[in-house]
């Protein structure tokens, strides 16, 4: 917050020139974008992949499951796969197609959709529309 | 990995053999023959997370707090201003959503949680760039360019916000043991509802209208002018 007021005394005079009704829009985009880099950097500074040694078994098997997966799939992209071949996979690796077919049949998996797809929908629209609905009433 | 797989197989400890030696184990697990560590850098990796994610979603609802002063900033009664149009400049990352999945599922499979999470950054980081330029040169510019260039910057943040929003279970499985999961999974996934809270206070604080006060409120509604 303190940054944030600091940041408005100090660029007060950047949109002093503009000749428009509304001030402030560039020190708004400058603020989110410091808000942006600091994340970043830190991230890249400091984010760690995975530890050294997993944290429980199913981590362990997994990762054991991935490297296994992904020597087979060395081991065969020279030999036999067409680009044809490969494409089909990404793409229903990209759309999950045996997930999704499993989840189908799962009815508890249904009911929580629905309802998560209920509650996701009303929570972005009154995030997007807040403004819109109260302005008539006053707040601004 | 092979090497933990066949220690697991001979059943030795696997502890402290590879050279990370400042990570401190802050409770070892025995499971049969096997040592498990739940690291206490597992907590800077989620926050860190938490970070990213509050401020991708952050980006989202820049323009709704706002947004009859967005539409005074495109000009009132122009296209650019009407209120579809800048309804969609936060609309755009439900659109997004979709092809965003897709790049975040073709992510996460070819490449390692730091570098989806840093491209993510990075491309959030250029969106945010190319709206402040378009908001420095307004004057410049004109209301049809700066609000194309501002609708460019929140599609590369929005393609980018599925990478976070589908990362903490990702993440809670490779950091966290088995009964902390899902604690990590809420506290990520809660960091973007935060995220967009934040986002909807500081517009509020920075911009400013030059109308009297009084001119929209009470009978005649702003919107509706």
């Amino acid at each position: 917050m303190i940054l944030i007021i600091g940041l408005d005394i100090l660029l007060d005079d950047v949109d002093d020139d503009s000749q428009d009704s509304v001030r402030g829009m560039p020190d708004l985009m400058l603020t989110q974008l410091l808000m942006c880099i600091l994340p970043l950097v830190l991230t890249a500074a400091l984010f760690r992949d995975a530890p050294p040694t997993p944290p429980s078994k199913s981590t362990q098997l997994k990762n054991d499951r991935q490297q296994r997966e992904h020597d087979l799939h060395l081991s065969s992209t020279g030999s036999s796969n067409s680009s044809s071949d490969g494409k089909g996979e990404l793409w229903s690796q990209l759309l999950l197609s045996d997930d999704l077919v499993q989840l189908q049949n799962n009815k508890n998996y249904l009911v929580l959709f629905c309802a998560f797809s209920i509650g996701v929908g009303f929570f972005n629209s009154l995030m997007t529309l807040l403004n819109q609905l109260i302005a008539p009433f006053g707040y601004r | 990995m092979d090497s933990s797989s066949n220690s697991a197989s001979m059943h030795t400890l696997t502890v402290d053999r590879e050279p990370h030696q400042q990570q401190v184990a802050a409770a070892a697990r025995e499971d049969g023959d096997e040592t498990f560590i739940v690291y206490r850098y597992r907590w800077l990796v989620l926050g860190l997370f938490c970070l990213s994610e509050a401020a991708n979603a952050m980006m989202w609802v820049t323009f709704s707090p706002i947004s009859n002063l967005v539409q005074d900033y495109f000009g009132q009664g122009s296209y650019y201003g009407s209120t579809t149009s800048v309804n969609m400049l936060a609309n755009i990352f439900l659109v997004l959503y979709g092809p965003g999945t897709l790049l975040s599922v073709y992510c996460m499979k070819h490449m390692k949680l730091k570098s989806t999470l840093v491209l993510a950054g990075s491309l959030t980081l250029l969106g945010a760039l190319i709206r402040y330029i378009a908001a420095l040169n307004n004057d410049s510019l004109g209301h049809g360019n700066v609000y194309i260039l501002m609708m460019i910057g929140q599609a590369l943040a929005a393609i980018t916000q599925p990478m976070y929003l589908n990362s903490p279970p990702a993440l809670s499985s490779i950091w966290f043991a088995v009964n902390e999961r899902d604690t990590a999974t809420t506290i990520g996934a809660m960091c973007s509802p935060i995220g967009n809270a934040i986002g909807q206070l500081i517009p509020a604080l920075l911009v400013s209208g030059r109308r009297p006060s009084g001119e929209c409120t009470g009978s005649t509604p702003c919107h509706l002018n």
